[in-house]
């Protein structure tokens, strides 16, 4: 059936549900090729590499900004150079520091994992369509 | 002696008087200008909106500079802009948090969704969550956690717009500021229905360079107000506030009890991570075509926010130097109009034209500011009832294009009225707390079955459904019962205390609540999750593959 398309009808009630149930697997079966391929885990790996160590330590800077600031009020307010205190150049840095980690995220993704990702998104939705095909 | 104060009265009356006078006029005339050149903009973008995805989504083609102003226009509310300076004025580093936490919002939302909603959802937040949860119940949730925030969101800015009407014409009169209201309300409803998201962006767009421009002029002004010494201003700052040194310094606001130290972490936390579900902010990465474009656009919004902030840490303080806390405290005791104060400062002696040029300028696009959030508030919730509950639950995917682009317009007039009859009767409302109630619910409702969506592959429907329903009604619960509604000076009803939650932010207990239902509910579940769905989300995810 599968390599004699006209043999089914769209028309054909009973024989066109097993043909949708097996391009349903055949789109499994894609999905299941490319998650377990070496490409994939490249970029997968690249990505969470980068964001998961990143996200906890920024929101670990940011908790203990947030404890230090109501239990050591007198450490914020020591002075580093003229009336500017600890504090203002901890919040003033943790604005900058996050605006320089997103334009570097940014640039990390666009050099490392966008023109693989790409690629995989082609390779895909030409395999789903190879599928579609075939049905 | 009673005469000669009479005397002193009526003429301060009578300065006050013409000065008012003024700036009314200067902004009215603004006023009429930005609304007819919004609408202008909305009317034409009218054009291009026959289906419902152009209504949703503005035709996918806005370029990430553009999404990134339109992004940072819809976060820099006039409530949030207003209420961090003023805060600062009155209370130092400690009312600069909601700054830091945006932007450590932005930075979750960048780093864990933005991409990859992107490429798997399609309108709403629901879009991306059902590819492999059930539909039906999945959006429904979805859909009730987004209309909640989105109202206590919008009654917050709605709120802030009968604030800065009061202020504007120097009465507490409730009159003006119910017309006020109204106003806002038919204008955000005008911009929605007519213009759709195409309309809304470009609103945004203008709000935002409007706001960073003004800002930009201001620091300036202020900077050369003291010699582009940082020290003195600082010194004038923390000589003037009436506190001394510990005004530069933190905790003068939440450092005095425990309680008050756990309140002021626990908004901390909801910040950090609430605003990555926040409904209009999410409903932006699907106006640009590709995943790309949304990070880069998300990109742009921290830089000009991260700026933007960076002016307004200095404007706090520079509030307090040249204002001083007694007049910003007359004028409104939470300091929401100290912006506004600095600005009319800036621009010269009371009276003169620059500080009448700089009020009325200031409060135009404070007004601006609320209508373009509002209206990304209102499409966002519109979208919420017309693709997830109407187009999905109702019609159960059988509702026509014209249908479906029918019910987000009806919806968006529903949502729109139903805030201005809300923000009517909660005008005494204090504006911060419904914007952090909003984001604490998102942070431990939407927040949590998004995270565990896309990176656990064992997470199931009961688990999403736990998590969403969990985090709303705690957030709720728990605020009903704090001294922010009854038990205090300035709660909402001063006169009863039935309160036995201890601070005002929900976010340290429902946040952890949210995720722990998550995961409850996911290991009690019957049934399995599908491991192939999961590998297709992710591929889907991190590819692009089959992304709209």
């Amino acid at each position: 059936m599968r390599n004699n398309p006209a043999a089914a009808g769209p028309l054909d009630g009973p024989t066109a549900l097993p043909s949708a149930v097996e391009a349903a697997e055949g789109s499994a079966a894609v999905y299941q090729r490319v998650h377990s391929s070496a490409e994939f885990r490249q970029v997968r790996r690249r990505y969470q590499g980068f964001v998961f160590p990143v996200v906890i330590g920024m929101l670990g800077c940011y908790l203990l900004y947030a404890v230090v600031s109501v239990t050591a009020p007198g450490f914020m307010g020591a002075k580093l150079f003229g009336e500017v205190n600890v504090g203002f150049v901890f919040t003033a840095l943790q604005l900058v520091s996050i605006m320089i980690l997103a334009h570097w995220y940014g640039r990390h993704a666009k050099a490392k994992r966008d023109n693989a990702a790409l690629k995989l998104r082609w390779q895909v939705q030409e395999e789903l369509q190879c599928q579609e095909k075939l049905r | 002696m009673p005469g000669e104060a009479a005397v002193t009265d009526s003429a301060m009356l009578t300065l006050a008087a013409s000065t008012a006078a003024g700036h009314r006029t200067l902004f009215l005339a603004l006023s009429i200008v930005v609304t007819v050149a919004t609408l202008g903009i909305t009317l034409w973008a009218r054009h291009s909106t026959h289906t419902p995805a152009e209504f949703y989504t503005g035709g996918r083609e806005f370029f990430p500079g553009q999404n990134g102003l339109a992004l940072s226009g819809d976060f820099m509310s006039a409530a949030s802009v207003l209420g961090i300076v003023g805060g600062m004025s009155l209370h130092g580093l400690d009312g600069f948090l909601y700054a830091s936490g945006f932007i450590v919002g932005w930075a979750v939302f960048l780093l864990l969704f933005a991409e990859r909603m992107r490429n798997t959802g399609r309108f709403t937040t629901a879009d991306a969550l059902v590819l492999r949860l059930k539909e039906r119940p999945v959006r429904t949730a979805s859909a009730v956690a987004n209309l909640i925030t989105v109202i206590f969101y919008l009654l917050a800015q709605m709120v802030g717009a009968g604030a800065l009407v009061g202020v504007l014409l120097g009465t507490s009169d409730s009159g003006a500021k119910n017309i006020a209201i109204f106003c806002v309300g038919a204008l955000m409803i005008a911009y929605v229905v007519l213009g759709g998201m195409k309309g809304v962006t470009w609103v945004a767009i203008v709000k935002s360079a409007m706001l960073l421009t003004v800002a930009a002029v201001a620091t300036v002004l202020l900077l050369s107000k003291f010699g582009w010494d940082l020290s003195s201003m600082l010194s004038t700052a923390a000589s003037k506030s009436g506190h001394g040194e510990a005004f530069l310094s933190t905790g003068l606001q939440y450092g005095t009890s425990n309680v008050s130290r756990v309140d002021f972490i626990s908004q901390a936390m909801a910040l950090g991570f609430g605003i990555a579900g926040l409904p209009h902010c999410l409903m932006r990465i699907y106006t640009v075509p590709t995943a790309r474009a949304a990070r880069t656009s998300v990109v742009w919004a921290l830089l000009i926010m991260g700026s933007f902030y960076l002016m307004a840490l200095l404007l706090g303080f520079g509030a307090t130097a040249l204002v001083g806390p007694a007049a910003i405290k007359a004028s409104d005791p939470a300091g929401n109009t100290a912006l506004i104060l600095l600005a009319q400062h800036l621009g010269g002696a009371p009276g003169s034209l620059g500080s009448t040029m700089m009020l009325g300028i200031f409060i135009s696009i404070a007004f601006v500011s609320i209508l373009a959030v509002v209206a990304s508030l209102t499409l966002a919730g519109a979208s919420s009832i017309a693709h997830d509950l109407y187009a999905a639950v109702i019609r159960k995917g059988r509702a026509s294009q014209l249908g479906e682009l029918w019910a987000a317009r009806c919806a968006s007039v529903g949502i729109g009225a139903v805030a201005v009859l809300l923000s009517l009767l909660a005008q005494k409302m204090n504006v911060a707390f419904l914007v952090s109630l909003a984001i604490a619910i998102s942070g431990s409702s939407l927040v949590p079955t998004m995270l565990y969506s896309l990176f656990w592959s064992r997470f199931t429907t009961r688990g999403a459904l736990w998590a969403t329903y969990g985090g709303v009604i705690a957030s709720v619960v728990l605020v009903l019962f704090s001294p922010v509604v009854s038990g205090s000076p300035t709660a909402m009803f001063p006169g009863v205390d039935f309160h036995w939650f201890p601070i005002g932010n929900p976010g340290i207990v429902t946040i952890p609540l949210g995720f722990l239902l998550g995961w409850l509910g996911t290991i009690t579940s019957s049934g399995k999750s599908d491991p192939a769905k999961y590998r297709e989300q992710e591929v889907r995810a991190l590819t692009g593959a089959g992304a709209y």
